[in-house]
């Protein structure tokens, strides 16, 4: 799209401002949803996406310039802005670029921007008349079929020239259950870093009906009583709140600016014994991986938290300047107008030793979230919030009545110290995160887990 | 991207598909961006963007396709797709091209350059200093910046409708952190105005005193509370639920307003005002994203539900007119709705009365995670918030760590009392939020 012979001549033109490093990079992207509401089509989306980003550092200084204009003169543009932002004039070094090929661990069978869209239309009304069908209380459906083909392209100063295509596809479904003026919903949303071929092995019907199901459970659930209590957080999106609580403060997007509640914490104790949390962006198909991150880095797997010690952060190249260490291959960005920086992509407790039935069984009264919203949380503070989609008291070791509206509050360093639990059964959920470089797509996941105290809001 | 060009080679493409009914959205987007670490600049970031949509309408329904690549055959594939959409859409709704009709009140183009980066990152630079002397806890991982952004909007249509609108506004923000001991407080505070001419310091200190206030806070027990939401966290209430005002959200049985207009749905005191010329906000239109001419309406008006915010397909559902908010979150989206500044009328007590009417309860500031803890549909909320305590109708000591509950709709009949004061939001897109300090009382506090 862009040739190497301006890629090369747009970096040395960047260098020439004095900068110590230099990077471009671009991308082409399309992206195709299609909504039903009910089971009829409502609306279509069709975008393609093309631009570059170039950046500089000056030690401990980054400069960053984005343009959609990729012809040689709106590529060169943006290059001598950066050069001039960084303002300390040199002789321009000579680059020349190597390209290196990443294997790609992600088979796509159907790549979905250039499927017949009768195919995708079909995929949503088998999930619509799903859901719909489910209960007469289900008022309202919603299903979306977003795809994404997304390729980018990343050269440096150091000579990298490396690309990766990554296709995704997610279908989510949001049902509202209605009954006397009054509304509850629920939602399903599975997403994978695949084509079509995602729904040999995801039924569309099935994801209608889990979303139905929850919103029926919670129009017959009385309001959540607020207080302390022990909470079992179930598998999969429940693993939200260890991305939310801690995740995010292990990014060092805030560690390197001393923002952050685990700063100055790597060998320490900083969880329950039974915790074993890793970031793993290698996962094949998974929805937050990448053969490389947004920086020409290869994915790796990093380990966090071993046995309740902090092992490692998750660290971007310019942050890595900044804290005397080295990228993990955690660098990402929404699109070219983003400035990558550290980011998660498929973060997950790791299963634990104990039964799931027990852990249950250990609580005399507590609460139950078998099915976390979503949250956000303050890095520096780590006081983080979630909502509970689907919950349920726990009385004398039983999970009893359906309870609605309980959300969970708490800081990132006390619930991990509060986490006495883990069971054996890990599972992810599929989210999009956002943060200072945008949206992206990640998975949470964890085994059931048990916290021994935390503040339930309610009401 | 040159419009003048697309125009014409969308034109004969469209003649060439035979597609007689198009409209082409184009939007461009300048943005720069300094911050500071310490006392030195540590990010500083330009972008441009901009993108072309075509919608076109095809078997009677309308299709969109969206580019930021234009070459050589770009406007048959647009053509193309827009029309292959259009065929597959299934809603009864009834899609329209707008013909142009009605006034159009002139808003003055911001059509000077953004600011140079010399400008922007010394802004930042002033903004940090200005923040570690404003209180010696301030610590590092404060993080203090500038920026600057404009915005270019065009709609040309196969009426030969031709509009375009600059918008622009610069802005200094301070994300303060202060330590003391084991306890860390952040906050935030924003300035719009012209580099060159916006209170830096003021700005600075502001943020500086909010967090500096949090230390020590101290918890609160659970319970029901009268409570007064500080106007920023107001403003974010409102902000939170303001689709249920969307006549696309009632059509759909998304909101429990359906079937009230004209019923009493708040209390007396409260009138919610939509402005596309309002004087506080530099975003302001003549036109909406059809087209369509904007106006000046009350949606609630001393408690009773006056209009929704309809475009031009909702309008022809409920048999009546667009009120001129159609918006596109971005030039490749399909047509939606919004406000431009929707904004709580202030009521007639001072902040003091205000609290003095309260006596005992708790002065809620800060408020987390609305995209989690609440939800739209239904009116509830269940927030992590963060304040002080009201005691004998003054402020009292910091308290955090506690819910604040309630529902949305429920909320508004149960406003007793609004402050005379308003604060407004920064803008996103064509959109600014507005509120006063608002006393309800009976709220669900969880805390200890």
């Amino acid at each position: 799209m862009v040739s190497r012979e301006i890629i090369e001549q747009a970096l040395e033109k960047t260098m020439s401002g004095g900068a110590d490093f230099a990077e471009i990079y671009i991308e082409r992207t399309k992206t195709n949803f299609i909504n039903m509401l009910g089971v009829r089509v409502e609306k279509i989306g069709d975008n393609e996406l093309c631009g570059i980003g170039i950046r500089a550092y000056k030690g401990l200084r980054s400069v960053y310039a984005s343009t959609c204009d990729v012809s040689r003169a709106g590529v060169m543009k943006c290059a001598s802005q950066v050069a001039g932002c960084v303002n300390e004039r040199t002789d321009a070094p000579l680059i020349r670029l190597t390209e290196r090929i990443f294997p790609d661990v992600h088979a796509i069978k159907i790549v979905p921007s250039g499927a017949d869209k009768r195919i995708k239309t079909e995929i949503l009304r088998t999930a619509a008349n799903a859901a719909k069908q489910y209960s007469d209380v289900i008022s309202q459906v919603s299903s979306t079929l977003v795809d994404v083909d997304h390729t980018v392209w990343i050269a440096n100063s150091d000579g990298l020239w490396c690309s990766d295509r990554q296709v995704r596809t997610r279908l989510a479904v949001v049902s509202v259950a209605s009954r006397k003026g009054e509304n509850q919903s629920g939602m399903c949303g599975p997403g994978a870093r695949m084509g079509l071929e995602l729904f040999d092995t995801t039924d569309p019907a099935a994801v209608g009906i889990e979303a139905s199901r929850q919103a029926v459970v919670n129009l017959n659930a009385d309001y959540c009583r607020a207080g302390k209590m022990t909470v079992a957080i179930e598998n999969g999106f429940g693993g939200v709140i260890f991305h939310e609580s801690c995740g995010h403060s292990l990014e060092a997007t805030s560690v390197a600016n001393g923002a952050s509640q685990f700063c100055n914490k790597l060998g320490e104790k900083i969880a329950g014994d039974k915790v074993t949390a890793v970031d793993d962006g290698t996962i094949p198909n998974a929805w937050g991986s990448v053969n490389i991150d947004d920086e020409g880095h290869p994915s790796q797997r990093n380990v966090l938290i071993e046995n309740g010690v902090l092992k490692s952060y998750l660290v971007d190249r310019f942050n890595a300047r900044r804290m005397g260490t080295v990228p993990t291959g955690s660098a990402r960005r929404q699109s070219y107008e983003y400035e990558p920086t550290s980011r998660m992509t498929n973060t997950y407790i790791a299963a634990g030793p104990d039964k799931n039935e027990d852990i249950i069984a250990s609580i005399d009264f507590g609460l139950y979230a078998k099915s976390m919203g979503g949250g956000s949380v303050d890095p520096a503070t780590g006081a983080f919030n979630f909502a509970v989609n689907e919950g349920y008291m726990i009385r004398g070791g039983k999970i009893c009545e359906a309870v609605r509206g309980a959300s969970l509050v708490g800081t990132g360093s006390e619930i991990l110290r509060k986490i006495d639990m883990v069971g054996d059964d890990m599972q992810f959920g599929q989210g999009m995160c956002g943060s200072s470089s945008g949206s992206v797509p990640v998975c949470v996941g964890q085994p059931l887990i048990r916290v021994s105290e935390l503040t339930v809001g309610g009401r | 991207m040159d419009f003048e060009k697309i125009k014409k080679s969308v034109a004969a493409a469209a003649k060439r598909a035979g597609v007689t009914e198009y409209e082409l959205y184009f939007q461009q987007s300048e943005s720069v961006d300094a911050s500071a670490f310490r006392n030195e600049l540590q990010r500083f970031s330009s972008s441009v963007g901009c993108g072309v949509c075509l919608k076109c309408m095809a078997g009677g329904r309308m299709g969109y396709a969206s580019t930021e690549i234009f070459e050589p055959g770009t406007a048959d594939e647009l053509v193309r797709r827009a029309k292959e959409n259009a065929l597959l859409i299934e809603k009864d709704e009834k899609a329209f091209i707008y013909e142009g009709k009605g006034n159009y009140v002139p808003v003055a183009d911001n059509t000077c350059a953004l600011p140079g980066s010399e400008a922007v990152t010394a802004a930042a630079l002033k903004c940090q200093s200005s923040a570690y002397a404003a209180n010696p806890l301030v610590s590092d991982g404060t993080q203090c910046g500038a920026f600057a952004a404009k915005n270019t909007v065009r709609i040309y249509n196969s009426y030969g409708l031709d509009l375009s609108c600059v918008t622009g506004y610069e802005a200094i923000y301070a994300e303060v952190l202060e330590t003391l001991g084991d306890e860390t407080n952040t906050a935030f505070e924003i300035g719009l105005g012209a580099l060159d001419s916006i209170d830096t310091s003021r700005v600075a200190s502001i943020a500086a005193s909010r967090a500096a206030a949090r230390f020590g806070s101290g918890k609160v027990k659970s319970g029901e509370y009268d409570v007064i939401f500080d106007a920023r966290r107001a403003r974010d209430i409102l902000e939170t639920f303001c689709s249920v005002f969307f006549a696309k959200t009632v059509q759909t049985g998304m909101s429990l307003l359906k079937g009230k207009k004209g019923e009493i749905i708040a209390s007396e005191c409260v009138t919610l005002i939509d402005d596309p010329f309002s004087s506080s906000s530099p975003v302001n239109a003549s036109f909406d994203a059809e087209g369509v001419p904007t106006y000046k309406k009350n949606i609630i008006e001393d408690g009773v539900l006056k209009t929704f915010l309809y475009n031009l397909s909702t309008a022809d559902t409920d048999n009546t007119q667009s009120t001129g908010n159609a918006s596109k979150a971005s030039y490749a989206a399909n047509v939606s709705t919004s406000p431009y500044c929707f904004y709580i009328a202030s009521g007639e007590y001072t902040r003091e009365v205000l609290f003095k009417k309260a006596g005992n309860g708790i002065y809620i500031t800060e408020m987390k995670g609305f995209h989690a803890g609440a939800d739209a549909v239904t009116g509830d909320f269940s927030i992590e918030s963060a304040g002080f305590l009201i005691e004998n109708g003054k402020q009292g000591a910091p308290v955090k760590e506690f819910t604040v509950a309630g529902n949305f709709f429920e909320m508004l009949k149960t406003i007793t009392a609004i402050s005379d004061t308003l604060e407004y939001s920064a803008p996103s897109g064509s959109t600014q939020f507005g509120a006063p300090d608002i006393l309800v009382p009976g709220m669900s506090i969880g805390g200890e």
